[in-house]
């Protein structure tokens, strides 16, 4: 009579651990929604994705591949342009591509992005409030945030004492103005961020239309140009100590800084260009389902945490922000302060006269 | 019919129709040659007459507009290109000369040796070249850090990241070019000639002007062409060494359609200076019908 | 005449020997270099079982000590091996097919006389002249503005083929120009058809020159940059565009490593083959 009352009351529990320990062999996948699995399964179990260098974790990718049993073929840029040049031009065969929100407005545009099946990535829910449903693409038709950055400069304070603009509150005047550092600075070969530093510095927004501040621009970049040491490979140059002031993505520059301590970020107190980098699912993908695979994957709090500790931008997933490695949640540079953030700008997507407008000042610019 | 009766036949029928026969050993050749590298360079041009969309697309829509923007900002490159191109070539020939001579004349024994020596390193990868002369010229490279840690100088010496160190990657990448068909033409003189016009009283300076270099002419032609024209085109150097601030033809071609994607004006400034080079080419063509590159054997 | 005697050998013994060997030094003086710092050793510790060979080290222009770590962190890296076995089934594959396209057009040219041969001939040579830029823009807008198919390794291969046919066309006419005509005369006459006499006396023949292509065809297809970088598509990164991105990043030791085993590569594939040539002409 005890016996039987014990495997009585056991038996819910019995039941109850069964459906845990069931539960819990399905919890790595239990984030996919099964038919989301059978789908990857019958679409080969491959996947094309395009992404900037060194723009991910080292073991997200062997990770994703032995979990899902999914051949990843992993291809990177150097410039957003680039990266647009071989999409435009056909989409070279790529399933996932990374874009940022001024890309993926051009590429919506162009119609070149597939809408997402939001049924199949369940992990939307990590995203943090003020990223979901953002201006540039309503709804999140199209794109799913990854990490955000912004493009100030760093300088290396062994070789830039009493510099007056590069106090407490720093400012593009160090780099864009005088002759003080002549052939010692260097500046990434990328329009947008240069042109915006221009601007900004001349108290304009980024995305001015007026040709007048955009003529100032650029007379500001053809002042500066002969005491710029190169455009591009800024990076090779600052640990080289050849320069000593450059622009820089925010994240890299955690790197650069890691290596090098007298090297410092500046978040310029006249604001700076945002980006915030989104993926996408190129139209006529054959994989759309792992495609949606690979980016609930990388919205698990762990796996984007994960990814934004490495590569020392920030997170835009909620769920994640537990795990974000303190000096990164400290560090200024990668989570620049209130009063920044105010100044600073998303870039809008320039089409028609405006880009061209900016090409030609950065051809003279470079040309000249 | 058995194979050999068959082999025997179809020679015959080819014997007979000579046009067949080279229709058949060309045909792959003219197809590929003909295919991808003919047909893309129409395509190019094609390109060129058409419109940029405003979001970078092609459009497909006539228009003369990208010649009209071949304004002063692109001549600007051009001459660049032209000016860096000449100097590499003046420099290589200067250069190049004195180096074939001595070889072919006083090489003795070891004259393929010399030779080979300097041309092997043209093989290996442009790239790691150009790299490896980087590592060596930069501000923070072997030859300024030697340079001050002797006291010779306080700064380094810019020798990169500029027009100055864009040149002489030029030189130092085309040299070989320049000396391998002085030197095939140089060795090919006749000695005794050059002996003669030293018995008659010639200087050495004289001879080489007047006797040498007009012997000569045929290789120094072709070191020429084989030098300047692929520089004036040339993207990788301008690109690492002259750091996106030494702009030449090529950068500008590449920027165009990597980071602008105004693919129509990339065409056009193609296109434009496709047409120099052809006609350079054609020059030089004209010049060599009588010499005769592909001589012709009567079979 | 005395004078003139001195004075030539003062020109050719003196000025001239030095300065050739200057011009020696300087072509060897970048890569020698770099081989040697591709085994400096690093100032600190070195991560080596990582998957990119190249995380940001300072270049170091002191002689650290001797060691071999750089060349390990290449066997590491994932991404540059697979881009070498890229570049490996593009160059093994375009270079036998364009030699022997190479050698037909070789022969054909040398032998008949056709309408449009000039033409022929000048678009063959153009070819070779003509800016990689724009031959690599050509191909690109060939392959995706008109024939809209997906770039990848078919199209590298294709254009390799394309950019080698006249090399091995010019080395092969070339060679044979100094061929004695009347040696397959003598054998038609000795009653072989066309096709024995091609099999058993003009390509004996055309070996040493068909070599000679083949060796230099090699490097170039396995090295070009240009070309490849416009036409190449997902997954076909071929080792050369792989070096140029790690340029533009730019980290300097692996890259020694690296760009000294590209070099010695070349160098013994060219010379190994040149002594085959030596050894069966004697």
């Amino acid at each position: 009579m005890c016996s039987s009352r014990k495997i009585m009351s056991a038996a819910p529990l019995i039941a109850l651990s069964i459906v845990l320990i069931l539960s819990s062999t399905l919890f790595a996948a239990g984030d996919m929604p099964p038919d989301l699995l059978e789908k990857v399964a019958k679409e080969g179990k491959k996947l094309n994705v395009y992404n900037w260098g060194y723009y991910i974790a080292e073991d997200t990718i062997p990770k994703f591949e032995q979990e899902f049993g999914v051949k990843v073929t992993y291809d990177t840029f150097e410039s957003a342009d680039a990266m647009m040049a071989k999409v435009q031009a056909g989409g070279g065969g790529y399933d996932v591509v990374i874009a940022d929100n001024e890309y993926v407005q051009y590429l919506i545009r162009l119609k070149k992005l597939q809408p997402l099946n939001h049924k199949w990535l369940p992990n939307m829910k990590n995203i943090m409030d003020k990223f979901v449903n953002p201006s540039y693409d309503p709804g999140n038709t199209y794109s799913i945030p990854y990490l955000w950055g912004s493009a100030g400069f760093v300088y290396n304070t062994k070789y830039t004492k009493d510099d007056p603009n590069l106090s407490d509150t720093c400012s593009w005047a160090a780099i864009l103005q005088g002759d003080k550092y002549a052939g010692k600075i260097g500046m990434m070969d990328s329009w947008g961020v240069s042109i915006a530093a221009a601007l900004f510095y001349s108290g304009y927004s980024m995305n001015t239309h007026e040709k007048a501040h955009l003529m100032k621009a650029q007379e500001i970049l053809l002042a500066q140009k002969k005491n710029v040491k190169a455009y591009g490979e800024v990076r090779k140059l600052l640990e080289a100590e050849e320069v000593y002031l450059a622009t820089l993505w925010s994240g890299d520059s955690v790197g650069v800084s890691e290596r090098n301590p007298a090297i410092k970020y500046c978040a310029p107190k006249e604001g700076m260009m945002l980006y915030l980098d989104n993926w996408t699912i190129l139209k006529g993908t054959e994989r759309p389902a792992t495609a949606h695979l690979w980016m609930n994957y990388l919205l698990r709090a762990k796996v984007a945490a994960n990814n934004a500790n490495y590569v020392h931008f920030a997170t835009t997933n909620q769920a994640a922000l537990p795990d974000i490695d303190e000096s990164d949640r400290n560090n200024p540079a990668v989570y620049p302060s209130e009063a920044v953030m105010k100044r600073s700008e998303f870039s809008e997507a320039f089409d028609g006269e405006q880009l061209t407008l900016r090409e030609e000042i950065w051809e003279i610019v470079k040309a000249r | 019919m058995n194979y050999l009766e068959r082999k025997h036949r179809f020679l015959f029928f080819l014997r007979r129709h000579q046009p067949l026969k080279i229709c058949l050993i060309l045909s792959p050749s003219v197809i590929w040659v003909f295919l991808f590298s003919f047909i893309p360079l129409l395509i190019m041009i094609y390109h060129s007459f058409m419109t940029k969309g405003p979001l970078g697309q092609v459009l497909h829509i006539f228009t003369l507009a990208n010649y009209e923007k071949l304004s002063f900002l692109y001549l600007g490159v051009f001459w660049r290109s032209i000016r860096l191109a000449g100097m590499t070539t003046f420099f290589c020939f200067i250069i190049g000369y004195a180096v074939a001579y001595w070889i072919a004349i006083y090489g003795g024994r070891w004259k393929n040796l010399f030779i080979f020596l300097i041309v092997i390193p043209s093989w290996s990868s442009l790239l790691v070249r150009i790299y490896a002369w980087l590592f060596l010229f930069r501000d923070s490279g072997i030859i300024n850090y030697l340079l001050m840690q002797s006291s010779l100088i306080d700064s380094p010496i810019p020798m990169t990241f500029n027009e100055v160190g864009v040149l002489g990657c030029l030189i130092y990448t085309y040299l070989p070019f320049m000396i391998l068909p002085l030197y095939a033409s140089i060795a090919r003189l006749d000695q005794s000639v050059l002996e003669a016009a030293l018995d008659l009283g010639a200087s050495p300076f004289n001879r080489l002007l007047k006797v040498t270099i007009p012997l000569t002419k045929g290789g120094i032609i072709s070191g020429v062409i084989l030098t300047f024209i692929p520089a004036i085109g040339e993207y990788i150097i301008p690109d690492l060494v002259g750091g996106a601030k030494v702009t030449m033809m090529g950068n500008l071609i590449a920027d165009k359609f990597l980071s602008f994607r105004n693919w129509p004006l990339g065409s056009a400034i193609t296109t434009a200076l496709l047409i120099i080079i052809l006609l350079l080419i054609f020059v030089y063509a004209k010049s060599e019908k009588q010499s005769g590159l592909f001589e012709v054997q009567e079979s | 005449m005395k004078r003139n005697i001195f004075s030539r050998l003062a020109l050719g013994n003196k000025l001239l020997p030095i300065f050739v060997i200057l011009v020696f030094t300087v072509t060897y003086a970048p890569l020698i270099v770099m081989m040697i710092y591709s085994f400096n050793s690093p100032g600190h510790d070195v991560q080596i079982e990582s998957g990119y060979a190249h995380e940001y080290v300072r270049a170091s222009e002191k002689w650290n000590g001797f060691s071999p770590v750089w060349y390990k962190r290449i066997l590491s890296d994932k991404h540059l091996l697979r881009a070498l076995v890229v570049s490996v089934i593009v160059t093994f594959t375009a270079v036998p097919v364009s030699i022997v396209i190479g050698t037909m057009t070789a022969f054909a040219l040398y032998r008949f006389k056709f309408w449009g041969k000039w033409i022929f001939e000048q678009t063959l040579l153009s070819t070779l002249l003509i800016p990689e830029v724009v031959i690599g823009i050509s191909l690109l807008l060939f392959f995706v503005g008109f024939l809209q198919i997906k770039l990848g390794i078919r199209t590298i291969f294709i254009s390799h083929v394309a950019f080698t046919i006249p090399l091995v066309t010019l080395v092969v006419i070339a060679r044979m120009q100094r061929m004695d005509p009347t040696l397959e005369e003598a054998a038609m006459d000795l009653g072989a058809d066309e096709i024995a006499t091609f099999r058993k006396v003009t390509l004996p023949l055309l070996m040493p020159a068909i070599l000679a292509a083949t060796l230099l065809a090699f490097p170039w297809s396995f090295n070009d940059f240009v070309i490849s970088y416009f036409v190449a598509g997902p997954g076909s990164t071929t080792l050369p565009i792989y070096i140029y991105s790690m340029l533009k990043v730019g980290v300097s030791p692996v890259v020694n490593a690296l760009g000294t085993v590209i070099v010695m590569f070349s160098i013994i594939l060219v010379l190994g083959a040149s002594l085959m040539q030596r050894l069966r002409k004697s």
